[in-house]
């Protein structure tokens, strides 16, 4: 039996890599010295569902049911079944289940909550029975997609808590980062290494820097990263979706919408959820299948049966797949479909590697600075990508021998170890700012504070603006602390960057109040940035005046 | 390169991280794929699946005419239902008989099948380091693989283009125990080796010693059992599955042989002893929902539990060992292979022996052995030898010698506690009551040694060609055996008569 070593006053830590379609949670195993991926329900890989129904010992409450069990439900029980639940995560609108005809609406960091705490419950279960640990799993370390938002960051944070997280060791760190942690973890080389991590609901890319001096571990940093929060495998199962919605059309003469529940075409809203969740299932396994055929079938007799019945027989082929142009929103919002419209799979592979352009860019790089291309997620199995990539950077890409499905949530448990144990060998993150960081100054342009590339110390990283902020008017007693992130890399034409060009984010904002009244000019604001190594942005903002006044305002999850 | 050539090469060429030293494990029923990892100085497993999740993938081939091609592993098991494709499992135990499998009208044989297997599995080197090249590959192999089984394998190996970097077919218990010592123990241990894989549950007793450096693990007992195993349980909950479908639906087999690969495993987990678990029979139209409960996956390996414990028993009571041999007096236990998965089984050996150990992937302990095999071999890993004594396994045929032509009766790699089936010998002679002939012993180059000559008399009068006997081997020891001989008679005109005699040999 193992005995792990902890710093039982941090807790025990597991990592968990929350996807949208599929979810992994691993420990750091102290004794083994090695992340080990905890098998949910028989299995690595959790598929990120939950289904309601009614608890059979008391009809006023609800039971749930977790993993392929619920994935697996959807069929039957569409309407009490929430998948892909990381999609919603960054919305307010409430998510409406109906169990046995009475409606239960649910916030989405409450639903992902559940399904967060299971895995924790199976986790703590776990280390108990395999690894002999007594205590529970008291924080976590969370991966998210690289180009989050705040909102997103903040309920997934808010998720962990609901699960039974402690709120003050709940950690976020970048989905690709961690991924390639769990490559870099025993490389001797130094290196530069581009992480091309094509996920389910995501793409990120990731460029990072191992040095490794003799006889110690693996310094790895982050160079650049850059992603597209909504272009996935998702997007990829949607053109096969599309393919058969096709089909459906045609045989249907177009009378039927199955993605208007309240159409009066003669279908029930049941049966077209049932429809639905059925035609993207069959366009999983089919994409699947694809990526070792040439061609596969899809079968779906009937797929509806009122009020006629619409059976589904046909043929798909690999180059079909690749070069279908997608026609239907396919329930996706408007903004969401013109991205996809008339778009090929090979298009989308296409805009991926247009985010390593800006990714490379950022980092100042060329193809030929980068040492391995390292792969990761289900998508980038497609043949496509590799050729792509090989065409690119005159080299063929790496794959994990770990699977690339375990890879994020691996790394994830090597985090948790340096948060556990920073003491311990293992390999090191050595944070850097990733991006320009700096503050809006007067006629929206953009003045950069922190620049990129920058590495943090253990006690954190502070600098003081180049110039102090000045009053604008006559007599003004506030004045606005704007801070934002420049995403995209500054090009030749951009000496002077505005706060509203593509590729600014703000990150938070507050006022200075107090400032004594005086003429324009007079008053001066010098403002301060922190940024810590748990990725926290602190600034300071004080009134240069005798009765200067001080305000404060912080960033949580910097970079993420 | 090839094995030899890297075995030549100096410390520092060999530490090339682009060279791959590989062990692999075919089973029967899974296949997984481990290197070793030069810098770590330890074995490393590659994960087969993709995005599964599992780091060893089914032993299975798929052909699917329609596109004339071969898919392998995991997708081979999920496309079924969804092509008209053959899919070939069971390929090594196959191995030996030189059988022919008719793939859309042609005849390929079974090692030619299996060589495309290990061509694509071998090619996850390349997947994970592009200019990874395979400099050597230790296979493990089960205890039931006859001579003509492993020819055949490694004529697969030929096919799959890695003749030269093959450098041996290593026995799976060997493989076992070098994943575990690593060095030579203190003192004296006996260790029990239990294989819970697709095709059969086998194990036995070691006694393990350290000498002149290197670890000689001397076989105590040696035992199988062919009714428990993991295709034989895949095989109840696949009945299971179909008993719950009323549905003619086209390729219903195939449909429930995916479904019971993919979701055999949330049967036998903790999850179901807490609350009944729910599957969804997706494939059929309306889908069908079932409930499973606990009680009822007891039931269904019950039979399997009793033959289990059986086994252990037998393990412990069959063993060469002077005095009995209590569960307290083993010190290692080994429990590795798939079946090891399930929970029932874990208990089980639990039950025995409270201080088990089990492995974190048990599938994957003789991969990672065959992997720290072959880094020995090559000069790279300092790792003790590992001899392994078996006095229970006959290391030569037995049969008895009539001119040039052999007629063997037990046949090498059995067991002598195993149950040899009786031969037809027809005498070429005239007898008249008396019958000689040698016994031999013949090793794998062919060379035989006199075992006796046998004398049985008695016998009916007949004319030549007319006395047919069958000839029968048991097995008292591992080195004492009777020789049973019966008269079955020839046809109407020479009636079977009541005779058996029974002639004691040494070996």
């Amino acid at each position: 039996m193992a005995t792990l070593g902890l710093d039982t006053e941090r807790g025990l830590f597991l990592g968990i890599d929350f996807g949208t379609t599929n979810s992994v949670v691993s420990i750091y195993n102290f004794a083994e010295g090695e992340a080990e991926t905890i098998p949910i329900d028989g299995s690595n890989i959790f598929p990120t569902a939950i289904q309601f129904e009614t608890d059979p010992e008391d009809e006023n409450k609800l039971s749930r049911i977790f993993g392929v069990q619920a994935k697996e439900a959807a069929i039957i029980y569409p309407m009490s079944t929430v998948l892909s639940i990381k999609r919603h995560l960054g919305t307010d609108a409430k998510l409406t289940v109906s169990v046995e005809d009475k409606e239960y609406q649910f916030t989405p960091q409450q639903i992902a909550g559940e399904i967060l705490g299971y895995l924790k419950q199976k986790a703590d279960e776990y280390a108990q029975e395999e690894l002999g640990i007594t205590s529970e799993f008291s924080g976590c370390v969370i991966t998210v997609p690289a180009n989050s938002t705040d909102k997103q960051k903040k309920m997934t944070k808010e998720a962990a808590q609901l699960a039974g997280f402690d709120p003050e060791n709940i950690y976020l760190r970048l989905e690709p980062a961690a991924s390639a942690i769990s490559y870099a973890v025993n490389e001797d080389a130094n290196k530069k290494v581009l992480v091309y991590d094509f996920g389910g609901g995501t793409f990120d890319a990731c460029v990072l820097e191992v040095k490794t001096e003799e006889a110690g571990e693996p310094t790895i940093s982050i160079v650049s990263t850059y992603g597209d929060n909504n272009l996935g495998g998702n997007d990829m199962d949607k053109i096969i979706m599309d393919i058969v919605y096709e089909e459906f059309k045609k045989l249907t003469g177009e009378e039927i919408d199955l993605f208007d529940e309240d159409a009066d075409d003669g279908v029930s809203k049941r049966q077209k959820k049932v429809a639905l969740v059925r035609l993207q299932q069959a366009a999983i396994q089919a994409k699947e299948r694809l990526s070792q055929t040439k061609s596969t079938k899809i079968t779906l007799a009937p797929l509806i049966q009122e009020p006629r019945i619409v059976n589904i027989n046909m043929e798909i082929t690999r180059d079909d797949f690749l070069s279908h142009r997608r026609q239907n929103p396919l329930g996706d919002s408007q903004q969401v479909f013109e991205k996809f419209r008339d778009k090929t799979v090979t298009d989308l592979i296409d805009e991926t590697l247009e985010c390593v352009n800006h990714c490379l860019e950022a980092g100042k790089l060329k193809e030929t600075d980068i040492d391995e291309i390292f792969l990761v997620g289900g998508s980038s199995s497609i043949l496509y990508v590799s050729e792509k990539i090989a065409e690119r950077f005159g080299k063929e890409p790496f794959k994990s021998k770990i699977s690339p499905a375990l890879s994020i949530s691996q790394g994830a448990a090597y985090y948790c170890n340096m948060i556990m144990m920073p003491t311990v060998r293992g390999p090191v993150v050595q944070e850097r700012t990733i991006h320009p960081i700096g503050l809006e100054i007067a006629g929206r342009r953009f003045m950069e504070v922190v620049a990129a590339g920058l590495d943090i110390p253990k006690e954190g990283l502070t600098i003081d603006a180049s110039e102090p902020l000045v009053t604008n008017y006559d007599d003004v007693t506030s004045m606005a602390i704007v801070v934002y992130e420049s995403t995209k890399p500054k090009t030749s034409d951009d000496k002077n960057q505005n706060v509203n060009q593509d590729g600014m984010k703000r990150l938070a904002g507050t006022s200075l109040r107090g400032i004594p009244s005086g003429p324009r000019g007079k008053e001066t604001v010098q403002v301060v940035f922190h940024v810590g190594q748990d990725n926290m942005l602190k600034v300071t903002a004080r009134s240069l005046s005798t009765d200067g006044v001080v305000t404060e305002l912080s960033v949580d999850e910097l970079y993420q | 390169m090839n094995w030899k050539n890297y075995k030549n090469l100096n410390a520092a060429d060999k530490a090339n991280e682009a060279y791959y030293i590989i062990g692999l494990d075919i089973g029967n029923h899974s296949t997984g794929i481990a290197f070793y990892n030069i810098s770590d100085g330890d074995a490393e497993v590659i994960d087969l699946s993709g995005g599964y999740g599992k780091p060893s993938i089914p032993t299975v081939m798929q052909y699917i005419a329609e596109n004339k091609e071969w898919v392998f592993g995991e997708y081979a098991l999920l496309n079924s239902g969804a092509n008209n494709g053959v899919i070939i499992t069971a390929m090594v135990e196959r191995l030996g008989r030189f059988d022919h499998i008719d793939v859309d009208g042609r005849s390929i044989s079974v090692a030619n099948i299996l060589g495309m297997f290990i061509k694509e599995i071998l090619s996850n080197v390349k997947n994970i380091n592009p200019n990874g090249e395979i400099v050597g590959i230790v296979a493990a192999i089960p205890a039931y693989l006859s001579q003509q089984a492993q020819e055949e394998l490694t004529r697969a190996f030929k096919i799959a283009g890695y003749e030269k970097e093959l450098i041996a077919l290593v026995p799976d218990r060997e493989c076992a125990l070098a994943s575990h010592y690593r060095q030579p123990p203190m003192d004296k241990e006996l260790a029990l080796v239990v294989d819970f894989g697709g095709r059969e549950l086998c194990g036995g007793l070691y006694e393990v010693a350290a000498v002149d450096g290197r670890i000689v693990a001397t076989s105590m007992s040696s035992v199988f059992n062919n009714i428990v195993s993991v295709a034989a349980i895949n095989q109840e909950v696949s009945k299971l599955f179909e008993s719950y479908l009323d549905s003619e639906t086209d390729r219903l087999n195939e449909h429930v042989l995916g479904f019971t690969h993919q979701h055999k495993d949330m049967l036998f987990q903790k999850g179901i002893r807490q609350k009944p678990i729910k599957l969804y029979f997706n494939f059929l139209y309306p889908p069908v929902q079932q409930t499973i409960e606990h009680k009822q996956v007891l039931e269904l390996v019950f039979p399997y539990l009793r033959g289990f414990n059986g086994f252990i028993n037998d393990v412990l009571d069959k063993s060469l060992s002077a005095k009995p041999i209590r569960p307290r007096d083993v010190g290692l236990i080994m429990c590795v292979g798939g079946g090891f998965e399930m929970l029932w089984a874990r208990d089980a050996v639990a039950e025995f022996f409270p201080a088990a150990k089990f492995y974190k992937n048990p599938k994957m302990v003789v991969t990672e052995g065959a992997a720290l095999v072959a880094a020995r071999r090559l000069g790279i890993a300092e790792l003790p030898e590992i001899l392994l004594e078996d006095r229970h396994q006959l290391t030569g045929d037995i049969g008895i010698t009539s001119g040039d032509a052999f007629l063997p009766l037990v046949e090498r790699n059995s067991f002598w506690w195993q149950q040899h089936k009786p031969k037809l010998v027809l005498v070429n002679e005239a007898v008249s009551g008396e019958v000689s002939f040698t016994l031999e012993k013949r090793n794998t180059s062919g060379e035989a040694t006199s075992i006796g000559q046998v004398k049985i008399d008695g016998l009916p009068k007949r004319p030549k060609g007319a006395t047919r006997l069958e000839i029968g081997v048991s097995f008292l020891s591992n080195k004492e055996f009777n020789l049973n001989v019966k008269d079955i008679g020839f046809g109407e005109l020479f009636p079977r008569v009541d005779y058996e005699q029974v002639v004691g040999m040494e070996l």
